[in-house]
């Protein structure tokens, strides 16, 4: 049974690819916490946060008209979003090459009102060894570890099958915990 | 009073390191940042794409354009050369095959060049089925991961049957690696997708028989949009 809730959407959703620009500040505003969450989980560092909301909304509206329905629309805009935080991490690793970082800690803050220092420098370490990854095992370990996705939805998210999904998980926790040296058993 | 039975866990953990997994959860509790970004620098940055792309679109059709121009004017003076020719009394002995090459090329008087298979074969005959399991045949390891990496290469290039060959050879020869899971549901995918819906039944049921907990509403709606069926020794229907 298709609810009020599901009609609206998908009028909305009709509306906005047909370019209308109220219907397209609708999806905006309803997804725009979800995907800014989303990056944030993804690279880290609050900072980066804003450009790629507005680049992934302005990808996606441009997309949009092809867009058909074979998935919902928040993991539609989750796979945008994972292409583009994909260019962000690869415009990082140019950036701290040039700058010769060491470390390749995420740029810090401006604004962060979180108090705990402690929690935020070991988040740091964090990303900076997710900074090291190969894309594919960062993106599956952010869908299910962090994003804390299921198997089956990190795999619809990644466009990748349930068992390559599991198995780069595995592969980036291996890899993550030797650059954290933390102690890692398969099993 | 019965004992509370421990529930099953909703599926494999994503993390087994409690240090990594304890970081993990930092990092998803990061607070959310203010946004600045609104609709309204979106709809800008929307509108700017789209022209920036109209601008791309003409330049890349103009060149299109002036390269068509190019080969028409080309071969139209490649043809008035040749009826020059024609005309002065020289007949056009040209018919000659491309050397050292699979195929051999006729080039009839005009420039039109034809190609031809050396062994009579069409020139589109392609290769035997590339989605025979067969074609697998040469994997050398039995290892789960680089099976699980071959079928995925498999599955990428369109041979559906080879890559459920290989997720098979995981879940019947590794049951207990932490691959065999997912293998099984890409197995049980696989096989609906091919048609082979009494095989993906098996699988869906085998992985509700190994793990009861995980995934269990997922994999019930799988089973419901199958239907019934006969009953399955394993992954094979009885």
């Amino acid at each position: 049974m298709v609810s009020d809730g599901d009609d609206d959407e998908a009028n909305v959703l009709r509306a906005a690819q047909r370019g209308d620009r109220a219907a397209q500040s609708q999806l905006f505003t309803r997804y725009r916490e979800r995907v800014a969450r989303q990056i944030l989980r993804m690279v880290g560092d609050p900072s980066a946060v804003d450009d790629l909301v507005q680049e992934v909304f302005i990808a996606a509206f441009t997309a949009l008209p092809r867009f058909r329905g074979d998935a919902q629309l928040g993991t539609w805009l989750y796979a945008i979003a994972t292409n583009r935080t994909r260019n962000w991490w690869d415009s990082q690793r140019r950036r701290r090459r040039r700058e010769d970082v060491a470390a390749g800690r995420p740029s810090e803050p401006q604004d962060d009102p979180e108090a705990d220092l402690a929690a935020r420098q070991q988040r740091d370490h964090l990303y900076a060894a997710l900074a090291n990854l190969p894309d594919k095992l960062r993106e599956a370990f952010i869908a299910r570890a962090i994003e804390g996705m299921n198997l089956i939805d990190a795999s619809a998210a990644l466009g990748a099958p349930i068992s390559t999904v599991s198995y780069r998980t595995r592969r980036a926790e291996q890899l993550l915990c030797a650059a954290l040296g933390l102690p890692w058993r398969e099993s | 009073m019965k004992p509370e039975l421990p529930k099953a866990p909703d599926e494999e953990p994503a993390v087994l390191s409690p240090q990594l997994r304890a970081l993990a959860q930092l990092a998803r509790d990061a607070p959310a940042p203010p946004l600045r970004v609104d609709a309204e620098r979106v709809h800008a940055g929307f509108l700017a794409a789209r022209r920036a792309r109209a601008r791309r679109s003409a330049i890349v059709g103009g060149l299109v354009l002036a390269a068509a121009a190019l080969v028409l004017v080309v071969t139209g003076l490649k043809l008035g050369l040749s009826r020059g020719a024609d005309l002065s009394g020289h007949v056009a002995e040209d018919m000659s095959p491309a050397p050292a090459s699979d195929r051999a090329v006729l080039r009839a008087p005009g420039g039109v060049a034809a190609p031809i298979a050396r062994d009579d074969r069409s020139p589109d005959s392609s290769s035997p089925d590339s989605s025979s399991p067969d074609s697998s045949s040469d994997d050398p390891t039995n290892d789960p991961r680089a099976l699980v990496r071959r079928a995925d290469s498999l599955r990428a290039a369109g041979q559906h049957a080879a890559a459920a060959a290989l997720l098979t050879r995981v879940v019947r020869e590794h049951p207990d690696d932490p691959l065999a899971r997912g293998a099984l549901l890409d197995l049980a995918a696989l096989l609906r997708e091919l048609g082979r819906s009494a095989e993906a039944r098996c699988a869906y049921r085998l992985y509700r028989a190994r793990h009861p907990g995980a995934l269990a509403s997922d994999v019930d709606r799988a089973l419901a949009r199958l239907g019934p069926g006969p009953a399955c020794d394993e992954l094979s229907p009885r």
